[in-house]
């Protein structure tokens, strides 16, 4: 072969080599591995999820706040010593032990099964006796009470770092250090005990959730995993009873969602039913007796301004600590041994599953959106499978989904797992064997009628939504649904709506038994979709933009570089293009060149 | 004109009438907080109480369930100011006990929940500094 030599000295003919550039198979692969390389770094040093983001958490709060059962909020109790209280019981902080001997005798009468105590009696208090409030703390025990107490979380004290003079045998200290907040949805995660992995060790002090729910849903020490904490957000008859709970209003919570976020206006009555120290210390009420203290778990803490034991919680307004606990014992009690777990064994199973969606989103955005050659040919051969058994696959899904509804089973992420799969099979093919066809102009008139008819409804029934069943209620019902319906109908991006699909149906799965994870940031996860579709879609844009100069200006030295850069050059965008039709441009490129 | 400056005394006394019969009528009155009631302690729902007396924290006596047996009926009336403590007598003296301590002969009527329309959940603000730095230093 004749090379026609240019004027810097190189051959065309390395160009042309250089042009016939890599399979598309190849392309595909290196894609994926930048693709997969892009989330790591957004998802990790970036943190584009910071665990879960203010409209991913929201959704979760909605979901949460239709699905979370009352088993837990019904045996659960909080007394709160509150800062007003101070004055009507001539009290000052730190509060005197004889008020908290006092406290703790009114609950010997209101009967419960078990008492917190959230307050860590630490140092010795000059002129304050300690034997009234180690007296009725075991008192309390011997009423058949089980008493915990707050350890001391300074290390450097042995056991349980408590003062002296409190009878060890009446009580159990707990330990009752706070994971720290996670992004904007607050405290999250709740340990078994000190040790972040293993509660394996005798010595090691339970967290109190853990100490109080243990027995009672089975829970040995080696089981013991950090708990991903939910959020409960059922309405409490007995806190609406006293507590102002009036929300901002319709139209503000709208203000502050597309001002801010939609955390930004959160619930200002707690989940767990409430009672103040007042209620308990004044008049004996038999009715406050057995309908919500006989029998349940108390949990006795405080709420006093600048002391620093605040919680903060993506659903409720900043809660007293205390409510950490109490919510984490909800948890386990609803929730039993499947409670939702953050790691499993020392393996961060969570990382696992959110690795697993960053790959899965991937996967589906390189072969739906685009598909390359042999990923057509491949899935294009599912059409060739007999009706029968598209039918058979598809009554078993069915099946699947039915048993996980309306059975109590620890296999439902096994069983969901089964349509899940079929579901991106189905998506695969149906990306494969259907390309997207072009707009007409009719339809571009009514695709934009229909924009504003979907804003302007859901704009009325957001009002609507959020005035009889809260912010929550309106973004899980309205709002999402809405964005479903635009991008589905209006900018008939079904590969999104598809993706979000079955993002949430993976979701789904990780959170049933046996995995048991916590909620899925499926919106960090979809919006990573998005800035990948398109930087990719920018990165074939450029590629085919190089190529046709290329083809126009086939001469290195027009481009001011020599043919060896040129050629990593031709490498570099030929790997930035999707699909495969590009062959035949890549092809004539080099035709043209030579 | 010498009219209408006539009319002005008798305006000015159905005005001051009015006004007495305003004042006089019971909605305009000043509710009344919580008026003390009289009943009477019949025992005491834990085995041992403590009085205090003139309500102070460090003066606390105890008594037992005998104690109230050998009293009973035993006159008590509920504090105006709180609903957290009665009033006894108790040789000569006044002493608080607690409420919830005590069985009484008939159910006290708590005017209104103390705590009412209390905010438990909020963002408190920030703050440089920890209750109580600087107390007792010496």
């Amino acid at each position: 072969m004749n090379s026609p030599a240019v004027h810097d000295g190189t051959l065309v003919a390395d160009s042309v080599t250089t042009s016939a550039g890599p399979t598309a198979s190849t392309r595909t692969l290196v894609q994926f591995v930048f693709l997969a390389a892009l989330g790591a770094v957004l998802f990790n040093l970036h943190g584009i999820s910071m665990h879960l983001t203010p409209w991913s958490q929201a959704i979760v709060n909605a979901l949460v706040k239709f699905t979370y059962e009352q088993t837990g909020q019904d045996k659960t109790l909080v007394v709160l010593f509150r800062e007003e209280n101070l004055a009507t019981l001539k009290e000052s902080v730190p509060i005197s032990y004889a008020r908290h001997a006092e406290v703790l005798e009114a609950l010997t009468v209101y009967e419960p099964a078990a008492v917190f105590v959230d307050f860590a009696f630490i140092d010795r208090r000059p002129g304050q006796d300690v034997t009234p409030l180690s007296d009725a703390i075991c008192s309390l025990r011997a009423s058949g009470v089980a008493v915990y107490l707050a350890a001391s979380p300074l290390s450097d004290k042995a056991g349980d770092g408590l003062r002296d003079g409190l009878d060890r045998s009446c009580f159990t200290p707990v330990d009752v250090r706070m994971d720290a907040e996670t992004g904007v949805s607050g405290v999250l995660t709740y340990r078994a005990c000190q040790h972040p992995t293993s509660c394996a060790a005798p010595d090691l002090l339970w967290t109190p959730a853990f100490a109080m729910a243990a027995p009672q849903v089975g829970i040995g020490r080696e089981d013991a995993q950090q708990m991903e904490l939910i959020w409960g957000n059922r309405e409490s008859r007995l806190n609406e009873s006293w507590m102002n709970c009036t929300s901002d209003g319709t139209l503000v919570h709208l203000r502050q969602m597309l001002k801010e976020n939609p955390l930004a206006s959160k619930r200002k009555c707690p989940h767990t039913h409430t009672i103040s120290v007042l209620h308990l210390l004044g008049r004996f009420d038999k009715k406050l007796k057995d309908d919500w203290v006989k029998g349940r778990t108390v949990f006795y803490g405080g709420s006093f301004e600048m002391a620093g034991d605040r919680v903060i919680s993506p659903v409720f307004d900043d809660l007293p600590g205390v409510y950490l606990h109490a919510m984490a014992y909800d948890n386990l009690l609803t929730f039993g041994r499947d409670y939702k777990r953050a790691e499993q064994h020392g393996l961060s199973l969570s990382r696992v599953v959110n690795g697993l969606l960053l790959l899965f989103t991937i996967v589906l955005l390189l072969l739906v959106d685009k598909p390359p050659a042999f990923a057509r040919a491949l899935l294009g051969r599912l059409g060739e499978v007999s009706p029968r058994l598209k039918w058979a696959t598809f009554a078993v899904a069915v099946g699947c989904v039915l048993l996980t509804a309306f059975t109590r089973t620890s296999l439902g992420a096994i069983l969901l797992l089964v349509p899940l799969l079929l579901g991106v099979v189905a998506v695969l093919h149906l990306a494969a064997t259907h390309p997207e066809r072009p707009t007409s102009a009719r339809q571009f008139l009514w695709s934009g009628f229909l924009g504003i008819m979907i804003l302007a409804g859901a704009l009325v029934l957001f009002l609507v939504v959020d005035a009889r069943y809260g912010v929550e209620a309106a973004l899980l019902l309205v709002v999402l649904p809405g964005y479903f319906i635009y991008k589905a109908l209006v900018a008939r991006d079904v590969l999104f709506v598809a993706t979000t699909v079955l993002l949430i149906g993976a979701a789904v799965v990780s959170f049933l038994p046996p995995i048991n994870l916590g909620p899925r940031n499926i919106v960090a996860y979809v919006a990573f979709f998005e800035v990948a579709r398109h930087v990719m879609r920018h990165a074939d844009h450029a590629a085919r933009r190089y190529f046709a100069l290329r083809r126009e200006q086939p001469d290195p030295a027009s481009w001011g570089v020599g043919a060896g850069v040129l050629r990593l050059t031709d490498r570099l965008f030929a790997l930035c293009i999707r699909g495969d039709d590009e062959e035949i441009g890549h092809d004539a490129t080099a035709r043209t060149v030579a | 004109m010498t009219r209408r400056l006539g009319r002005w005394p008798r305006a000015v006394r159905v005005g001051l009438v009015l006004a007495a019969a305003a004042a006089l009528w019971p909605g305009a009155l000043p509710a009344q907080s919580n008026p003390p009631q009289s009943f009477n302690i019949v025992g005491l729902r834990t085995s041992k109480v403590t009085l205090y007396r003139g309500c102070a924290m460090d003066s606390g006596v105890t008594i037992s369930r005998e104690d109230v047996e050998k009293r009973r009926p035993w006159p008590a009336t509920s504090d105006p100011k709180t609903a957290v403590y009665y009033w006894v007598k108790m040789d000569g003296a006044d002493y608080c006990v607690k409420a919830f301590a005590v069985e009484t002969d008939r159910a006290v009527p708590v005017a209104k929940d103390e705590e009412c329309k209390s905010r438990v959940a909020g963002r408190p603000p920030k703050t440089g500094a920890v209750r109580g730095v600087g107390e007792n230093c010496n």
